[in-house]
């Protein structure tokens, strides 16, 4: 049989039960479930903003790393280029500098072959007036007739054309 | 009537003197209390064991508070909380031999649902004023207003006593189909028919007990989950403003 009456006595000690209840949860564990779970909420939210944050400051550096790198590789490209012309200038240069010393040394060569030949032939002279000096004396130490004489300094000058 | 009583003195646990309906809810809350005792003995930042199970049914329920009462609802939690843990262990109870649901008694609905209702009115007007509060009772259209009055009325009066039974009937309807199974084994042990009969008949009635005890869970649940999400939403209609809505 179901019992539908209501017991104004249970009714009433449920509802004192039901309050105390209430409060002893609170006290007992739910303020400190709810003041934990609010600190952890707290935190989570700190260490995401936290997150949110470094990842600015990451894109932000990232960016600046960037446009350093592209302002380096600028200057390196830069450089390299001045690099270039600066040394096709001093190969350049060089190779000028090397031509006209060529040349100027050219010039002294010919310069000292020609004083060379100079001295040369003025010691050829010396040493062709010794020849006929001694061949005039040999001349004179066998008394050689005219025809002879005359034959030897024909020989002499022909000798002398020779060299 | 008095053999009926002596009868559920031998099988159930009470204090002698004591309604075994007190007697259960007061286990009810004693378990409530002592497992968010265990759960909050050592409060950890990063939750285990104990802690965890309590830490998940506070967040399920302020979650659920949102849900149906939006941004005020977490100011309500111990009410709520301690609401659908009583409810839903007081359904539980049912299913341990020995202990009766308290819930299966109407005079305990009825003062939790008496409880939601003075609560309700007591927020509303705190919240809007009695002015305020009652304005909201009366229509628009203000030319209908002694009949809106009185349909309102009769709504709110209707409210707690809806929950009570609500909850009364569905669970007493899993006690008496849990007496029912447990009077029909020892009916079919006693009665004299074939032996073959008879073990089909046992086999079946065991076999059907733990179905009937997983879909009393089931009802616990569903049941501490209407009682908690209908008051929440009484009390939320009751301390939201027109702009709000």
């Amino acid at each position: 049989m179901i019992n539908l009456n209501v017991d104004l006595g249970i009714l009433i000690i449920q509802v004192i039960t039901f309050l105390l209840g209430m409060i002893l949860i609170w006290q007992v564990f739910l303020k400190k479930f709810s003041k934990k779970l609010s600190e952890r909420s707290a935190h989570i939210k700190d260490t995401l903003d936290e997150i949110a944050k470094q990842k600015i400051e990451v894109e932000a550096l990232k960016a600046d790393f960037q446009k350093q790198l592209e302002t380096i590789d600028k200057k390196f490209q830069d450089k390299i280029r001045e690099a270039t012309k600066e040394g096709s200038e001093i190969k350049n240069d060089l190779v000028l500098r090397a031509r006209e010393e060529a040349k100027l040394l050219l010039v002294k060569t010919g310069e000292k072959l020609e004083i060379e030949k100079e001295k040369m032939l003025k010691e050829m002279r010396i040493e062709i007036t010794n020849l006929a000096l001694s061949i005039a004396e040999k001349v004179l130490k066998e008394n050689v007739g005219k025809q002879q004489q005359e034959k030897l300094v024909a020989d002499l000058l022909k000798e002398l054309e020779k060299k | 009537m008095a053999e009926e009583e002596v009868l559920k003195e031998i099988i159930f646990i009470h204090i002698p003197g004591v309604p075994e309906a007190l007697t259960m809810s007061w286990i009810a809350m004693g378990i409530i209390i002592v497992v968010g005792f265990l759960g909050s003995y050592s409060i950890k930042m990063a939750p285990r064991g104990a802690q965890n199970m309590v830490e998940f049914g506070i967040d399920w329920v302020t979650d659920k508070t949102r849900e149906f009462m939006g941004e005020k609802g977490p100011a309500f939690l111990p009410l709520f909380l301690t609401l659908f843990l009583f409810i839903f262990v007081s359904n539980l109870l049912g299913l341990i031999p020995g202990f009766k649901s308290p819930t299966s008694n109407i005079s305990v609905n009825l003062a939790l649902a008496l409880i939601i209702f003075c609560s309700t009115h007591y927020f509303g007007i705190k919240e809007k004023g009695a002015i305020g509060y009652f304005k909201h009772f009366m229509g628009p259209p203000y030319w209908l207003a002694p009949l809106f009055f009185i349909i309102h009325i009769i709504g709110e009066l209707v409210r707690p006593v809806s929950l009570t039974l609500r909850l009364f009937f569905n669970i007493l309807a899993k006690e008496i189909l849990l007496t029912l199974l447990a009077t029909l084994f020892f009916a079919f042990m006693m009665l004299e028919m074939p032996k073959a009969i008879q073990f089909l008949l046992l086999t079946g009635d065991f076999l059907l007990r733990p179905a009937i005890i997983l879909l009393g869970a089931l009802v616990s649940f569903i049941q501490a989950l209407v009682f908690t999400a209908l008051s929440m939403i009484y009390i939320g209609s009751a301390v939201t403003r027109e702009e709000e809505h």
